[in-house]
């Protein structure tokens, strides 16, 4: 199938990314990667007619990171270049680890978490880890700019807390305490499919109890979410098999699963135990052995 | 308003003109002609698209060719110049990302299978692999020298896995617990499924004859086909409902009455020109497979494409014919008119093999290539230059597709079809139309019509179309009638197998108001349909891999296959040939079947000496080729452009003008012509709830030129209705600016697995709801026009909110 025809700008500044988007309005889209946009136009979900294209602007790749600041991505880098990332692999294990599952080489080659994020799909690999980890979105627009946690950006399917006219530049990850662990887990046909059930556990721990958690769970609701009832069972307990367990179960009671093509919410609720309970002690095991 | 791109294509720079909307693929195909980077789902599912783009692999199908501006561009032409081996996509193969398991590559045994896919009628040879005793991945078998190049969408390999583990799998034998249609249903024995089936049906033949049953068979896939038909013939119903109608039966059936044979592209030598006649071998399978269409092509041979559509072949082709849907005799008589004319055809070989030719140059002298311009849509220097390039390279092949059976004037133009391939003297040399010598197996015809029990044509709904009855089928409109008018006696019960005739019988609503009226109903399925859901019994088959299965279809290959059986079937379900062995038991009828329904394996292979057994390690006997010079099996021992025996049948004994010129008027009322293709991504109706295909391609789509659809203010991205004389339905609009402006380009087969309500959705979008079941009807067979069709499209009227259904909530 052939793409629907558009006008194209190509803008080599963010500042005139924000200008035309300003300009154009709703009749405007943002390419980034490509690999959600294109198919939806060619499958003709959406209709563009004017697209922005961001890939000529330069430095907006960049995966920096130093202890003060933590982890600092660039909304354009690829999904591929977190998976390879040494100090992804090294500061945010997780975030590697998703976007290492999450498609084939040639669609990671293009895809950029920036589009990843903005694409909004509650199945989404790399943005389920960023929300157990904490990330916040640096946001531009003509108007100025702000940073919002990333927790609490997804409103639905497809939706966002973006505003008219406002782009996501880059992708800020604290950096996280000593003695913390994570595991991004994921249940799907194929292991770089479309996830059915996706669980990303963030833990730290304090002399052996559960100072913190994080449990996030992705293709279970509208939107990846955080099961914090789940992660109030746990923190300042001993994380035991029974009580990661009862967790996962909270977990479960705390999702919206649906039935579509690709399972069941039946059969999804009996993986989100699995897999929750699954992370959750492998995140343990993490931690104590010394942690990302 | 195009603009520059420098690249680099395999070592070369380039600078292209382009559009901002045109994709890094469409430019290799279309300014390079690169074919072997191929558009499978175009959307970034199934690789074969990829190319390396400064040394990264990326799917071409999803970069703008502006993006590829400055850089480096590797394509599998640049990595290999063997057609069957590329590295890159080895590579691609080896890493295991189709792989349906979660497991992460090397971390469980494995064990591999050879066999063939059993999706599409291309079987390619392929290594199954199993994980858990459950199948996995498909991978093409590289080893055994068969045809192997998977089709570019990959999707025996994305649906296999799926489809022998998909929970929606019918698991056990049900039968109706509520009104008809109404979903309710109730669990019960095979035993009493068969035992309800087979006293239903004694009692029917009892009080009102056999042929007041009836079967519909859907495309043969192992020996299921021939089970059915041999019970119909033992139990005495003519009534069968094949797809020969419109499928492969008309175009044959002109070759045969023509020359004695059917015939099939020389895959052996390479022709030095081909003919894709409304079909696409670069995705699709016909006579020529895709390996010896590229090696065709990367031997210099020229390629012409014949659709109404701007194919991806058709950016390499020599020349694109874009004709007027349903004119392709018409557009075939034109080209014998050049030929004829210009005598540019095999003179010695017309003068001593051919009869009637005579007859054929008064017919040719009846109309002029501006009266085929007008009917075809054709330019007549297009005309022109197609009969000459046709008619001076030799050998030349012409591979039709199914638009050439789907019209009521379908065998007229496959005839002038086949006298194209004999006054050019293509018949049956190297390169060119080969007739070959089937495999040593019994013939599937003598396998279901026996000697003992002839088919009644007297006794056979639609009786008239003497040519169907003779291929051992009768027209889906008879069957319907039959049952809706008694005429010319009610048919009261139907079993149906391999088969979803809600969706592809013509005339949708007319076929659901014959299965509301039948008294008994039984459908043996994979997954519920709209067709399974109107059952009476409903029986869960087991698929391919789950049961020992010979195949011999598609019939032009004239060979047979092994099919292994790999895992379970799920719950209790039954290959379709063992229930049928049982019924047979059931009825009594027991003596003309066997013990256990793999025993007929072993039937099947006794003409080759081998057994089944044997046949596994074997895995395939081939057809041969021959090249006997002048074999031509009809009654004068010639090329019959003249054919006597063809008005046995209520044809004509040449193709007239005025016959194939006689297409349906665009009106004010209806001023579109609607067309179709069988869909890249599914396989006829099927498959719809199989998630990696349904994500390819997630809603039917209406294609149409851009300035038509301004001109009836239509946006595309919305829902539009297409309405026929006969009904309405939507389907989504795309702008294809490639397309003749009077033509629109339907999607197949569409009814929604999501959507239980309304029986699966199966008037929305279906296209059979816009095909009629009335005459005009091929006079032999019985074929009405499913292809150029007149229709008007414009925009729905705005439902109340809410009223939408079958409303996709995928995504989550």
């Amino acid at each position: 199938m052939r793409l629907p025809h558009f006008q194209l700008f190509a803008p080599s500044s963010i500042e005139d990314a924000c200008s035309l988007l300003s300009g154009y309005g709703s009749e405007a889209v943002l390419l980034a990667g490509g690999t959600d946009l294109l198919v939806k136009m060619k499958q003709r979900k959406i209709v563009p007619s004017y697209i922005i294209n961001l890939k000529n602007i330069s430095g907006l790749d960049q995966i920096t990171y130093n202890e003060k600041d933590g982890l600092r991505i660039g909304a354009l880098a690829t999904i591929q270049s977190l998976k390879n990332s040494i100090v992804v692999k090294r500061h945010c294990k997780i975030l590697a680890q998703a976007a290492g599952v999450e498609s084939s080489v040639q669609i990671r080659n293009l895809a950029t978490i920036g589009g990843n994020i903005a694409n909004a799909s509650p199945a989404a690999d790399a943005p389920l880890a960023l929300v157990s980890l904490r990330a916040s979105l640096e946001i531009v627009s003509s108007a100025g700019e702000r940073e919002i946690p990333i927790e609490g950006f997804f409103t639905g399917p497809g939706k966002t807390g973006l505003q008219p006219g406002e782009i996501i530049r880059e992708i800020h990850v604290p950096a996280l305490p000593p003695r913390s662990g994570g595991a991004y887990l994921k249940h799907a046909i194929r292991r770089t499919d479309i996830a059915i059930v996706s669980t990303a556990v963030l833990v730290t721990l304090a002399d052996d109890l559960c100072a913190d958690i994080r449990i996030a769970l992705g293709s279970v609701a509208p939107t990846a979410f955080r099961a914090k009832g789940a992660e109030g069972l746990l923190k300042g307990k001993k994380i035991t098999a029974d009580l990661a367990e009862q967790a996962a179960h909270a977990a479960m009671e705390e999702s919206r699963p649906i039935d579509d093509i690709r399972g069941y919410a039946e059969h999804r609720k009996r993986i989100i135990v699995m897999l929750t309970n699954q992370a959750i002690m492998e995140a343990v095991r993490d931690a104590r052995l010394g942690g990302i | 308003m195009t603009q520059p791109i420098h690249v680099k294509v395999n070592g070369q720079n380039y600078i292209f003109e382009i559009q901002p909307w045109q994709t890094l693929l469409e430019v290799l195909r279309e300014k390079l002609k690169l074919i072997k980077t191929k558009e499978g789902c175009g959307v970034g599912e199934c690789g074969s698209c990829a190319v390396l783009m400064n040394r990264k692999a990326v799917n071409s199908c999803l970069v703008l060719a502006v993006d590829a501006d400055g850089k480096d561009i590797l394509t599998a032409e640049g990595l290999s110049d063997d057609v069957e081996y590329h590295p890159f996509n080895e590579a691609l193969i080896g890493q295991g990302s189709m792989r349906a398991s979660t497991e992460a590559p090397g971390r469980k045994e494995q064990q591999e299978f050879f066999t063939f896919c059993h999706v599409c009628p291309g079987h390619c040879s392929v290594k199954a692999t199993l994980e858990d005793g459950k199948v996995v991945d498909i991978m093409p078998d590289r080893e055994s020298g068969l045809p192997n190049e998977l089709c570019p969408v990959k999707k025996g390999r994305f649906s296999i896995p799926e489809v022998l583990n998909h929970p929606d799998r019918l698991k056990y034998p049900q039968k109706r617990a509520g009104d008809r249609g109404a979903g309710k249903w109730e669990r019960i024995s095979w035993d009493e499924a068969l035992d309800t089936i087979a006293k239903k049906l004694l009692a029917l033949k009892e009080t009102y004859g056999p042929e007041s049953v009836a079967f519909g068979l859907g495309e043969p896939k192992g020996l299921e086909f021939a089970f059915a038909q041999r019970l119909a013939s033992v139990f005495g119903t003519p009534n069968v409902v094949t797809p020969g109608w419109c499928c492969g039966i008309p175009s044959g059936m002109a070759s045969t009455l023509t020359y004695g044979w059917n015939c099939v592209p020389d895959e052996e030598h390479s022709p030095r020109l081909m003919v894709l006649w409304a079909i696409n071998n670069n995705h699709t399978s016909g006579g020529i497979r895709r390996e010896t269409f590229e090696r065709a092509l990367d031997s210099g041979a020229k390629l012409i494409v014949v659709d109404p559509r701007k194919i991806d072949v058709a950016d390499i082709a020599d020349l694109w014919v874009r004709l007027r849907p349903g004119s392709d005799g018409a557009l075939a008589m034109g080209l014998l008119k050049v030929i004829v004319e210009e005598k540019i055809y095999d003179v010695g070989f017309v003068e001593t093999w051919c009869t009637g030719f005579e007859l054929l140059e008064d017919e040719l002298k009846r109309f002029s290539l501006a009266d085929v311009e007008e009917v075809t849509w054709v330019s007549e220097k297009s005309i022109k230059e197609f009969a000459r390039l046709y008619a001076t390279t030799k050998p030349a092949t012409i591979q039709w597709g199914n638009a050439l059976d789907t019209s009521a004037i379908a065998f007229p133009g496959a005839k002038a079809v086949a006298i194209l391939r004999a006054i050019t003297g293509n018949l049956n040399v190297p390169g060119g139309e080969i007739f070959l010598t089937p495999a040593p197996f019994l013939r599937p015809g003598k396998f279901f019509l026996l000697r003992k029990f002839p088919r009644k044509r007297e006794k056979a709904v639609g009786g008239d179309f003497r040519l169907a009855v003779r291929s051992a089928f009768v027209p889906p409109h008879s069957f319907v009638n039959s049952v809706l008018n008694g005429k010319p006696y009610p048919i009261r019960a139907g079993i149906f197998l391999l088969t979803n005739p809600i969706l592809s019988y013509p005339d949708s609503q007319k076929t659901y108001e014959a299965f509301m009226k039948l008294d008994f109903v039984v459908v043996s399925e994979l997954f519920m349909t709209p067709t399974a859901a109107l059952a009476d019994i409903l029986l869960p088959a087991a698929w391919g891999m789950e049961h020992e299965e010979l195949g011999y279809w598609p019939g032009w290959y004239e060979e047979i296959r092994a099919y292994p059986k790999l895992v379970d079937p799920p719950g209790e379900a039954w290959a379709d040939t063992k229930w049928l062995n049982e019924l047979a038991k059931k009825l009594g009828l027991g003596q003309y079947f066997w013990e256990t329904d793999d025993e007929a394996l072993d039937a099947m292979l006794a003409p080759s000496g081998f057994t089944y057994e044997e046949m596994k390690q074997k895995r395939v006997l081939h057809s041969k080729r021959d090249y006997k010079k002048h074999d031509y099996r009809t009654p004068t021992g010639k090329v019959e452009i003249y054919s006597k025996n063809a008005a046995e049948f209520g044809y004509s004994p040449l193709p007239y003008w005025k016959e194939v010129s006689n297409l349906p008027q665009l009106t004010e009322d209806y001023p579109l012509l609607m067309t179709n293709a069988k869909e890249d991504v599914y396989m006829l109706t099927g498959y719809k709830h199989v998630a990696s295909l349904r994500s390819m391609k997630p809603e039917p789509v209406v294609q149409m030129h851009p300035a038509t659809a301004a001109k009836l203010g239509l946006k595309e991205g919305e829902m539009v209705c297409i309405e026929t004389k006969k009904g309405k339905i939507e389907q989504k609009l795309a702008l294809d600016d490639h397309l003749s402006p009077q033509v629109i380009v339907t999607s197949f087969g569409w009814w929604f697995p999501e959507d239980k309500k309304n029986l699966y959705g199966w008037r929305k979008s279906n296209i059979n709801m816009l095909t009629r079941s009335e005459p005009p009807y091929d006079p032999g067979i019985g074929t009405v026009d499913l292809r150029g069709i007149p229709c008007k499209v414009y925009k729905p009227e705005k439902r109340p909110a809410g009223a939408e259904t079958g409303k996709s909530n995928r995504g989550r």
